[in-house]
């Protein structure tokens, strides 16, 4: 309880703060426009993009689930960046768990040109539904997802990946331990999907 | 026994039932790849032998007699995104914490932006170089608005079978990675037969290529996130393909571009 009280006051500072970021990157983009100073106002507006990035995320944050099974979330590991520049625009990161062979994270970037990959591997089931077995392409509260799995070099399995992609983002959500497929299946369709999916897009 | 028996037996069936589906399976794919491959064949021989129904007559088209065929809509609308009522779109879809919105209207102004950097920079080069004359109707720029793609900008000059094309790659973020490959003489030397080697275009270090087929490819990194890249057909030597290269303004590009 504590911990989502803390929470949900650093989001609202945070969110002060941001908007402030934000109305500042905006109106010095404005006035760089105004005066004809192109990269100028380029370089403010990727700032303010940056900043509603931030927004996104936060609001995504408060739709992840703040358990994951039996792991609770750690609520200082939680991190929203944008990074609308590189190689990835909006970045929220959570992890749960705290056993070193007993932990998860999820992990939502979007504009990212992985997701190109992901989709390919996707759309073709055949390929990936067949060799060593390791991958395999299943539906999570109807979005196609794509299931790797992990293992030692005694066949025990050691973690697994659920990455399931919509528009131009991606939720990964990164497994450490041994666990079944049927379990991560179900810690997978825990996840609000949807409401992720109506905020980030 | 009796059960080892039944055990082989269920093998048996087994794999035998495995091997019929797989035969199923494989006997549908050749069905439809010899079904598509039919299909594209007589896509190919129709235009050329004028059989079918695609008898040039402008209602019908060549995959369903019954379609009409588009007669003309105008285009699209392609003037570039008004980036102040963006920028204004942006601060109330922030305010009321339609973030989505907000977004959407920042990456327009943005493209907006991009785009009049695009046009600077192609108004600012030159009409001609080396005696060949722009093509004014292969100018294009374009832009992600924001991401890891960036600002692009093309140019081509023609004369006759010799022809030089010029890209403007900008603010995207797979340069970073470029210019250091770039900046690294190391990668310059290698084995063998060299089809490319480092040079410099008014002082700025580059790389220019050579292959029988497609000619001559100059390429030169500007400030942090910017690469010119020529490509010219048949030019007479790496001199005359140098000397097309020198004739612009780089400083003016890298300028327009912001880059330091």
């Amino acid at each position: 309880m504590k911990n989502l009280i803390l929470s949900i006051l650093t989001l609202s500072l945070c969110t002060v703060v941001m908007a402030q970021e934000f109305d500042k990157s905006l109106a010095s983009a404005k006035t760089a426009y105004n005066s004809g100073n192109l990269e100028d106002a380029r370089f403010n507006l990727e700032n303010a993009l940056r900043e509603v990035d931030v927004a996104i995320g936060k609001e995504i944050m408060k739709v992840l689930p703040t358990t994951l099974g039996a792991l609770a979330y750690n609520v200082k590991d939680d991190n929203v960046s944008g990074m609308s520049a590189s190689f990835a625009g909006l970045y929220v990161h959570r992890t749960y768990g705290t056993a070193q062979d007993k932990n998860a994270n999820i992990d939502i970037v979007s504009d990212s040109p992985m997701m190109a990959g992901i989709s390919a591997i996707l759309s073709m089931p055949m390929i990936m539904n067949s060799g060593d077995g390791n991958q395999k392409v299943i539906k999570i509260q109807g979005y196609k997802t794509l299931l790797t799995k992990q293992a030692d070099e005694n066949g025990l399995v050691t973690g697994y990946d659920v990455q399931t992609p919509f528009g131009n983002s991606m939720l990964t959500l990164h497994y450490n331990g041994n666990i079944s497929e049927a379990e991560i299946t179900k810690l997978a369709s825990s996840i609000p999907l949807e409401k992720i999916i109506n905020v980030a897009q | 026994m009796l059960k080892s028996k039944i055990l082989i037996t269920a093998i048996a069936v087994l794999s035998i039932s495995i091997a019929c589906s797989a035969q199923g399976v494989l006997g549908k794919l050749k069905q439809k790849a010899a079904q598509a491959g039919e299909k594209a064949l007589e896509k190919k021989v129709q235009p050329k032998t004028g059989t079918g129904n695609n008898t040039g007559t402008p209602n019908q088209t060549t995959e369903n007699p019954g379609d009409p065929s588009n007669k003309g809509g105008g285009g699209l609308v392609v003037t570039p995104p008004d980036v102040k009522q963006s920028m204004a779109d942006a601060e109330t879809a922030f305010k009321s914490a339609n973030y989505s919105e907000a977004r959407y209207a920042i990456k327009q102004a943005m493209l907006g932006v991009e785009m009049e950097i695009g046009q600077n920079v192609l108004k600012s080069l030159p009409e001609a170089v080396a005696g060949l004359k722009k093509d004014a109707e292969a100018d294009q720029v374009t832009s992600m608005g924001a991401g890891w793609v960036g600002l692009t900008i093309h140019r081509e000059y023609e004369n006759g079978d010799k022809q030089l094309r010029m890209d403007i790659a900008n603010n995207s973020a797979w340069m970073s990675s470029y210019n250091a490959y770039m900046a690294n003489a190391n990668y310059a030397t290698t084995g063998g037969q060299q089809n490319w080697k480092q040079t410099k275009v008014k002082g700025y270090k580059g790389i220019i290529e050579y292959s029988d087929a497609s000619g001559y490819k100059l390429s030169v990194p500007l400030g942090q996130s910017s690469l010119i890249v020529w490509e010219g057909v048949n030019f007479a030597s790496e001199q005359d393909m140098m000397n097309a290269a020198n004739a612009f303004d780089i400083d003016g590009i890298k300028k327009t571009l912001g880059e330091k």
